[in-house]
């Protein structure tokens, strides 16, 4: 299975500034991969750079063992805020990327009705962003990247403006779909219930300029839900994990 | 799917606002309480003569002259001049509408060019700003001596006038809406795949639009305005031009009569034109 994303030694300054600080770190093909930091550490701009969208001041990213540079459908980036175009029905939302890299009309709606269904919003083709709940707009964002099949996910707080109960419902959908289609999936986030229920494996920021303090598996297995909350090893992970992230 | 998600899914389709709508539609018909009352009133003083007719002339006549305007026959002749009215409204309105047509799409046509290049290009607008700006001072009257000279007494000078007039709403709306275009749905477009000449068609257009048409709609509104300029300027034909006739020979009921063709056409084209672009820019509706 492809889609292996490593960054290697990345740097990135903005003038004197530097935010990056020789990040190294390593995407396995298929697993989700949870970056936690302290906010402000720039955790925004390693997606960013590894997005493609700001070229890196030094080191490289490399998808399964090959230089990648500038923004495309192979890293699809989910930010806070969503991608959907407000001016977009939904159906055109999802349809955007595979109509953009030219694939036929059936194709592309076999795809965005596949897609439509796996994020519930069946009834909603015909909706503009606008009239749809802050949750669904961000399952409808990730759908949007979902559509071009990338090999990697990158996804920048794409619950961070929910509420709490619907950030959950949020996560449990996110862990089904992401078994029924296995997507490399590179999640910043500062919240460490969220990194612990989404990870497979953990990977903790300094503060800026952010440099990769420690990488961790996350032992509590696939087909997770909310009930893992309630394990003593969950919670006393949490608590730990908590802390280094306070102290980094 | 989820029974989870089925209930947002529910909440949302709730949030339809229907009462609301219906409400809507009653304060619409609000809006033609105060025009009747006026009428009646302006009915009232020109009915006991408060007023002489020749200030103001009572609705019912000029009503008849409206008809006459647009329906009459046009062998009888009651103006005297080169300016023809009963029966000439069709020639009048059609020879108004060409002009403000014909300066309304050279502006829109310029606006867009110049405002694109506003909009994109950082140089662009470090070279043209301040003297757009100083251009756009200008008031439209201040043209009005240059263009009789340059273009002469009547057609010419009315469209070059229009021109100018309609010109800034479309050349300060595009500059405006296409150098706000977030940066974010360009990059979201590029992620997933949009080729670099399609940015255009897909993002920078659509999310300007309705900004651009706003823009659209003042300018409309401002050629509308400016016809009337060019045509007192001494064209013999349209609706400006037979108002400037009844004026000088003193039929205070078809200056009127002018006026209130000149409301209803404004009105139509707006909302002709919103109804036109409604499709593109429902999106934005608050």
């Amino acid at each position: 299975m492809s889609g292996t994303l490593v960054a290697r030694g990345l740097g990135k300054a903005f003038g004197d500034l530097v935010v990056l600080d020789g990040i190294d770190l390593e995407a396995q093909a298929g697993q989700v991969l949870a970056v936690l930091g302290p906010s402000g550490c720039g955790k925004s701009t390693l997606l960013r750079v590894l997005a493609g969208f700001e070229p890196p001041t030094s080191g490289e990213v490399l998808l399964d063992g090959r230089p990648v540079s500038g923004p495309s459908p192979q890293r699809g980036m989910v930010a806070q805020a969503g991608g959907l175009f407000p001016w977009l029905p939904l159906r055109d939302n999802l349809a955007f990327g595979p109509a953009a890299s030219g694939r036929p009309a059936a194709e592309v709606r076999e795809v965005v009705d596949e897609l439509l269904s796996a994020t519930g919003l069946d009834g909603f083709a015909d909706a503009l962003p606008k009239q749809l709940s802050g949750g669904m707009r961000q399952r409808a964002s990730i759908a949007q990247v979902l559509a071009n099949r990338p090999p990697v996910l990158l996804l920048d707080e794409p619950f961070g403006a929910l509420d709490a109960q619907t950030r959950l419902r949020m996560h449990e959908w996110l862990l089904e779909l992401l078994a029924e289609r296995p997507t490399t999936t590179l999640l910043v986030t500062h919240d460490v219930e969220e990194a612990l229920l989404l990870g497979d494996r953990l990977c903790l920021l300094s503060n800026r300029p952010a440099t990769v303090v420690d990488t961790q598996p996350v032992p509590f297995g696939t087909g997770r839900g909310r009930a893992v909350l309630a394990d003593p090893a969950f919670v006393r992970m949490k608590a730990a994990v908590l802390e280094r992230v306070l102290t980094a | 799917m989820s029974a989870a998600l089925l209930e947002d899914a529910v909440v949302a389709a709730q949030g339809d606002g229907r009462p609301a709508r219906r409400a809507t539609r009653w304060r619409r018909l609000l809006g033609f309480v105060v025009p009747l009352v006026l009428l009646g009133l302006w009915q009232v003083v020109a009915e006991v003569e408060l007023l002489s007719p020749r200030l103001l002339p009572p609705p019912s006549v000029v009503a008849e002259q409206l008809w006459e305007f647009f329906f009459g026959d046009t062998g009888t002749l009651t103006l005297a001049g080169v300016v023809p009215f009963t029966g000439a409204g069709g020639d009048h309105l059609l020879s108004s509408l060409r002009r403000a047509g014909i300066g309304w799409l050279l502006a829109v046509g310029v606006g867009t060019l110049v405002g694109l290049m506003l909009g994109l290009s950082a140089l662009a607008r470090d070279l043209l700003d301040p003297v757009l700006n100083a251009l756009r001072a200008v008031p439209i009257f201040a043209w009005l001596p240059l263009a009789l000279v340059w273009f002469g007494i009547g057609e010419g000078a009315a469209r070059a006038l229009i021109f100018i007039g309609a010109l800034w709403p479309v050349l300060v709306a595009v500059g405006d809406a296409t150098s706000r275009v977030p940066r974010s749905y360009v990059e979201t477009a590029q992620m997933l795949g949009t080729p670099r000449r399609w940015l255009w068609r897909k993002v920078y257009l659509p999310s300007a639009l309705p900004e651009v048409v706003t823009g659209l709609r003042l300018s409309l509104t401002l050629a509308w305005t400016v016809v009337i300029v060019g045509e007192l300027s001494g064209t013999t034909s349209g609706v400006g031009a037979m108002m400037n006739a009844a004026r000088e020979s003193g039929r205070t009921d078809q200056v009127v009569v002018g006026i209130l063709v000149f409301a209803a056409v404004g009105l139509v084209a707006d909302v002709l034109l919103r109804l036109a672009t409604r499709r593109w820019v429902r999106w934005a509706d608050a």
